[in-house]
């Protein structure tokens, strides 16, 4: 039987970008902000209140957890963040959503094309 | 000065957020601060207040102990409003000089035998005269 996670459906562009961000690799907080102006080509900028706000609801969903350090240099206030497998298949589900709203709109558009319609 | 700022707008959180996410927060900050840009620290002081009010209201619950102090406050101005603006009472009636006689709750009968006033002129049984009892 398919999982329904719609109810975690559609993430708000922290939570999307929190996820997206963690997909490849674990990172920490700091690692996360800089990971999310870069993807979104600064136009999105993460301030930590939100990042740990949306991480805090995240880890308590199972969508992300505590990932082990890196070194023993590393300052003890950072931490590292991974991706659970849930939260890889709700990040997945929100993609496949994106790209069917994406394939509609674009479909839309040709349709009411008027250089299309003569 | 203002890395102590910070730190006190990191402690006004919850304490649950401040002792997981709190030396993280101040760590970022240290690492922002160190490059000197005015708007991007301006911009972390912003989403720390934006996140401390956040997690006080929604992620906290105090939203709840707020509305039920709004509430309390509606009610009680509601109940005042009601009486200031209710309508007069009636004015108590002044006893009649003379007995109406109304026979239901016996101005005559009762009020002779058991001392009480007339419901409908107010008239005392001991202030009918002994003849009209």
């Amino acid at each position: 039987m398919p999982e329904d996670l719609s109810s975690f459906l559609p993430l708000s562009p922290a939570s999307f970008y929190i996820l997206f961000s963690l997909a490849a690799e674990d990172r920490h907080g700091y690692g996360i902000m800089q990971e999310v102006t870069r993807q979104s080509g600064g136009q999105y900028k993460l301030g930590p209140g939100t990042l740990y706000d949306n991480l805090q609801k995240m880890m308590n969903w199972a969508m992300v957890e505590d990932a082990p350090r890196r070194s023993a240099d590393d300052d003890p206030r950072r931490r590292y963040y991974r991706l659970t497998e849930f939260g890889r298949r709700i990040l997945a589900a929100e993609v496949t959503r994106l790209e069917d709203l994406v394939r509609e709109a674009k479909s839309n558009l040709r349709a009411a094309d008027p250089r299309r319609a003569t | 000065m203002t890395r102590a700022l910070y730190q006190g707008l990191v402690w006004l959180h919850p304490p649950a957020f401040r002792a997981e996410f709190g030396g993280e927060m101040q760590w970022i900050f240290d690492e922002i601060f160190s490059e000197r840009s005015a708007g991007r620290i301006a911009a972390l002081f912003a989403d720390a207040v934006v996140s401390l009010l956040r997690q006080w209201i929604i992620r906290y619950g105090t939203w709840k102990i707020a509305a039920g102090f709004v509430g309390g406050i509606i009610h009680m101005w509601l109940v005042f409003a009601c009486l200031m603006l209710r309508p007069p009472l009636p004015k108590i009636l002044e006893p009649a000089e003379e007995p109406c006689g109304t026979a239901v709750l016996g101005c005559v009968a009762l009020d002779k035998e058991y001392g009480i006033p007339c419901s409908s002129c107010e008239t005392s049984p001991n202030s009918i005269p002994e003849s009209q009892r």
